[in-house]
């Protein structure tokens, strides 16, 4: 088991610089260049040259990236010259608030997705099944800008139940915490993509669970039905959810830029947004490599509650 | 009968579908009293399944009971509601599966699983329920039941798995238990100790034992009545001993014909009931079996035969019942040498009636299906003494890879150094308990996998294991898969499976090929429509022609068939054994007949070898092998198969204890010293080499061999130069095999 997560970890480090070198090289390649986005459109080529000098740009772009990686292996993110502060110090403040997002849209998600998807499945082809199915087909269709602003319309605007944004000087999680009801539109467009596939994949395990033996063997016992759903039929047709978790980390987090965006959301996908417009290098830099670590990281979790819910799943 | 546990009267079970509704039951009625077993026997989709369910009030989707009543201790179970039914079973109605490897929860331990009704049932506290988890699983003869209680399924073999299954069936000590197919999905040595546990704790308990198999050899070996079903109806019903000696009814006289069974006549084909059942969503109006039938007649189409009784509880619904006897004294007229039925036989095997032609059944011209088959002295020898197929000392081992750097830490040794040869038109048959390397060694043959050491030689070349010279191996050996419902691709039309190999090996061009799979289709027996159809069109008899069909369309001169019958009914499996011997005598194919099933291997194949961890330990002609067994191990298989004459019943005296050890880590010296009722000190160090013990090739490995070997020397007399080399214990048996297999 341990020897598994050295092995799935020395991967992940592969990962990771896979994923920096390409970003690193990507945002190189557009064009105007930090300097210009900095300084303005009325710098100077002398005051251009200053800066790029200052801050390594005028060296050649692998060893940028050399000096980047040695910086990075001393626990320095850089510095962001938009925001005037340390890399590191930005994720600090904003990486806990989009990861209060992210969560509990995750936990939004799999609340109702798993047992709608369960419920599904044992009601196979009767009118809440597809009633079911439609809901999830429309909230993974529509893009999630636009179902954020249509329930800002809805709830904010038109019923005045739910605030349309947190409070906007929300510095640290706990002020965002103060105002719980100002979360939930902004979790709950995020969590609806992650609901429907949840709900989809829980419902397709749980049919093809449902006509398994034991299934037969545990109602032969003459147990309850809810205990045959939940003791026998939920366990065994949750595993591909928990790799989905894994496998959807990428699409929530890009979700939660746009949802960031829409709600005014003080956390790490509003200020990535604002990173790319300015191109701050190393605001964009430190944070792909976040959202890579954290893919990987999640992935492999995920396949780490696989064995944990799965006895016949050993690593090895 | 009094005081009956359980009284089924006229029971209907209707399946709607699409096209209609099946009548999957048709009004069967029965009862069961405390400590009876009673075996209810039928093709799949008698809908014998159907009736067990029924009585648990657990049929499948769909499915509902459409009349008649099922009394359970005197309570009809029919009109109660769900949760008062919930309340029997388990509790009063235990239920055993068939296959002990998907019925248990994987993600629940042993004793929570077994624990669960006894908590449902009783209200008992979880550590009350886990303590009754632990005596059921000590009276299902589970070894340190304490400790099981914290397996997983995974952590145990099939056999104690169903133990297990057993276990949760009885946690509540209920009055009846049905099994369904409880062995089905078990080696025969497995079968004989489960099957003997369900008796014992049947008549300890005084449990009613509702015994649901297809396999009428564990019916005269366990049940006490037999019930006998055809499409959704009993058809005949009685005492074991009247079942067996004086059926009536002519489904259940050629049930019983269709088995091969240790005693099988060699020389005869097997009868097989033409055919297939009929189709229940609109079952005939007059007699279910008649179309089927060998002594139909008009009134059976018109008029439904009642079931009758006669004086001792003997049922059947019959309008012209049989004498009682086997018919087998009208099949079979001929009798000709072995050898000389080996020559192109077609018009006279008048093919097991293809499935298709249920129309033409009721004429008796049928009864020439099963036509005579030679039987001379028996062949070791390959009809004009060639050498097809030679392994030599074979070794496949599969590593197990452990660690940060994925290091080998250790290996399953399936196939352990095996030597042996087929011949040209030889019948090589593998037997041996699933795990012993028989389809790993079947593997090898085709080329799929390739061996570690050793040699396989095909016409005298060594096989190639890769490249062009591999695909040219590939034409000459082919391989028949055991399920025909999974190995066929289920989005390509019949036609477009048959002609795949065709066009991997590119042989001939489009017409050619097309010419040549519609006169193969014919010779399985399909009508040519079949071209554009998908295997799910087909039953399963017919999806195994298929199968047969797509392994011969290269025109292999070898056919290594795994396990090509064991999925299916004893009716259409012998339509599949009496194909399988009419394509080799006609085509001068060879196979290696892979089999769990003893019966199967002993009809069909001249040679036999038995496999035990990875190791041949004897091999053979079947009748020397079968009759004079020297290996304990072959002994003991052959013990453990039920036969289906219930006059034999309580004779056997199981001889193979325990279960395969794991063949990553397989006992020293001789590997099967932890099974054997003989073993001693010599058999834990040295490792017995095979040695003669018949002058036609019959070889097996045991220090203390049930019958006399050979003596040093005495072999020379019919093979010359055989015996120098078995008799040292670096022996290398193929030598002396191949000698037979080129001597006559």
């Amino acid at each position: 088991m341990l020897a598994y997560i050295v092995r799935r970890l020395i991967q992940a480090v592969i990962v990771v610089i896979g994923v920096s070198l390409i970003v690193f090289l990507l945002i190189h390649l557009l064009p105007g260049g930090p300097a210009r986005a900095a300084l303005g459109a009325r710098a100077t080529k002398a005051e251009i040259q200053a800066f790029n000098v200052a801050n390594g740009y005028n060296r050649s772009i692998p060893v940028q990236y050399g000096l980047y990686v040695w910086h990075l292996l001393h626990g320095n993110l850089g510095y962001s010259y938009h925001y005037n502060q340390s890399v590191l110090s930005l994720l600090e403040t904003n990486l806990p608030k989009s990861a209060l997002l992210v969560g509990l849209a995750y936990v939004l998600a799999l609340v109702v997705g798993v047992p709608l998807g369960l419920y599904q499945a044992v009601r196979r082809n009767k009118i809440g099944d597809h009633a079911v199915t439609t809901v999830a087909f429309v909230a993974y269709a529509m893009p999630t800008f636009w179902a954020g602003m249509l329930l800002i319309l809805a709830f904010a605007i038109t019923l005045h139940v739910l605030p349309a944004e947190v409070p906007q000087n929300a510095a640290t999680v706990g002020a965002i915490l103060s105002d719980p009801r100002a979360l939930v539109l902004p979790v709950v467009t995020l969590a609806l993509v992650n609901f429907s596939i949840f709900s989809r994949f829980m419902r397709s395990s749980a049919i093809e669970n449902l006509v398994q033996d034991y299934i037969r063997t545990a109602r032969a016992k003459g147990i309850s039905s809810t205990r045959v759903v939940f003791r026998h039929l939920l366990p065994n047709s949750v595993t591909p959810i928990l790799t989905l978790i894994g496998l959807t980390l990428p699409i929530v987090l890009s979700g939660a830029i746009v949802v960031e965006t829409v709600f005014n959301y003080p956390g790490m996908g509003y200020l990535l947004w604002t990173a790319a417009l300015k191109q701050d290098y190393p605001v964009l830099m430190g944070f792909t490599l976040v959202i890579g670590v954290a893919t990987v990281v999640g992935s492999l979790l995920a396949d780490l509650l696989y064995a944990a819910v799965d006895p016949r799943v050993r690593y090895v | 009968m009094t005081a009956d546990l359980l009284e089924v009267t006229d029971l209907r079970v209707d399946i709607p579908v699409r096209s209609g509704t099946v009548h999957a039951v048709g009004g069967v009625s029965f009862s069961l009293a405390p400590g009876e077993t009673l075996g209810v026997v039928g093709e799949s989709g008698s809908g014998k399944t159907m009736v067990a369910m029924s009585v648990m009030r657990l049929l499948p989707p769909g499915a509902r009971i459409a009349g008649g009543s099922i009394k359970v201790l005197g309570t009809d179970i029919t009109s109660m509601r769900e949760k008062d039914v919930r309340r029997i079973r388990g509790r009063d109605i235990g239920m055993v599966f068939q296959d002990p490897m998907t019925s248990l929860n994987p993600l629940m331990t042993l004793g929570s699983q077994i624990a669960e009704p006894v908590r449902a049932h009783s209200g008992a506290s979880k550590a009350e329920a886990l303590a009754r988890a632990e005596e059921v699983l000590g009276l299902v003869g589970m070894p340190r039941p304490a400790e099981r209680l914290r397996n997983y399924p995974h952590e145990l073999s099939g056999g104690l798995r169903q133990r297990a299954m057993i276990a949760t069936a009885l946690a509540c000590s209920p009055k009846l238990l049905i099994a369904d197919e409880p062995t089905t999905a078990l080696d025969v040595t497995i079968q004989d100790q489960i099957l003997a546990l369900l008796d014992d704790l049947r008549a300890r308990f005084d449990m009613g034992l509702l015994l649901i198999t297809h396999d009428m050899g564990v019916i005269a070996d366990r049940a006490d009545r037999v019930a006998v079903m055809y499409a959704g109806q009993l058809v005949e019903t009685g005492g074991v001993e009247t079942i067996f000696n004086e059926m009536r009814h002519p489904y259940t006289q050629a049930l019983l014909e269709s088995i091969p069974g240790l005693q099988a006549d060699r020389s005869r084909a097997l009868y097989s009931i033409p055919g297939a059942p009929p189709d229940l969503t609109r079952p005939p109006a007059g007699c279910r079996f008649a179309a089927r039938c060998r002594y139909a007649q008009e009134r059976c189409i018109e008029e439904e035969p009642r079931l009758t009784a006669d004086a001792g509880g003997h049922q059947f619904a019959c309008h012209f019942p049989v004498d009682g006897r086997r018919a087998q004294h009208l099949v079979g007229v001929e009798v000709a040498v072995r050898g000389e039925a080996r020559r192109p036989a077609g018009e006279r095997t008048v093919e097991v009636a293809g499935e298709g032609t249920v129309e033409v059944a009721g004429s008796p011209d049928h009864v020439l299906s099963a036509l005579g088959r030679g039987d001379g002295p028996e062949p070791t020898t390959a009809p004009g003494g060639r050498v097809l197929l030679r392994l030599e000392n074979v070794v496949k081992e599969f590593p197990i890879r452990k660690g940060l750097l994925r290091r080998t830490v250790g290996s399953v040794k399936a196939v352990s150094g095996v030597s042996l040869s087929v011949g040209v038109g030889e019948t090589f048959g593998l037997v041996g308990e699933s795990g012993c390397g028989k389809t790993t060694l079947g593997r090898l043959m085709v080329g799929l996998l390739e061996p570690d050491s050793g040699t396989i030689e095909f016409d005298g070349v060594v096989a190639a294991t890769q490249g062009v010279a591999l695909k040219r191996h590939r034409k000459d050996v082919q391989l028949m898969f055991q399920d025909p419902y999974a190995s066929l691709d289920p989005r390509m039309r019949v036609g477009s499976i048959l002609r795949e190999p065709l066009n991997a090996q590119k042989i001939g061009d489009k017409r050619q090929r097309t010419a040549r799979i519609r006169q193969l289709l014919e010779e399985v027996g399909l009508p040519g429509r079949a071209l554009g159809l998908y295997p799910h069109e087909f039953s399963g008899g017919q999806r195994q022609r298929i199968g047969l069909a797509r392994a011969l369309t290269v025109e292999p001169r070898l056919v290594v068939a795994d396990e090509p019958v064991s999925a299916l009914d004893v009716s259409i499996q012998s339509q599949i054994l009496n194909l399988m011997w009419r394509l080799q005598t006609e085509r001068e194919l060879s196979y290696v007949l892979i089999s769990h099933d003893l019966s199967v291997v002993r009809y069909l194949a001249d040679r036999v070898g038995v496999m035990y961890l990875g190791k041949l330990v004897e091999v053979g002609p079947v009748t020397d092998v079968y009759e004079h067994s020297a290996h304990p191990y072959t002994a003991g298989l052959l013990e453990a198969v039920p036969i289906p004459d219930p006059a034999k019943r309580g004779t056997r005296v199981p001889k193979v204890r325990g279960e395969l050890p794991s063949p990553a880590n397989p006992p020293s010296g001789c590997r099967f010293r932890t099974r054997c009722p003989r073993a001693e000190e010599i058999c834990a160090h040295e490792e017995p080499s095979l040695r003669p013990f018949g002058h036609l090739g019959h070889l097996a490995a045991c220090h203390f061999p049930l019958v006399e070997p050979l003596a040093v020397g005495q072999g020379a007399g019919a093979e010359p130069g055989a015996a120098s080399t078995v008799g040292t214990a670096t022996a290398d048996p193929s030598g002396s095999m191949s000698a037979t297999g080129a001597g006559s």
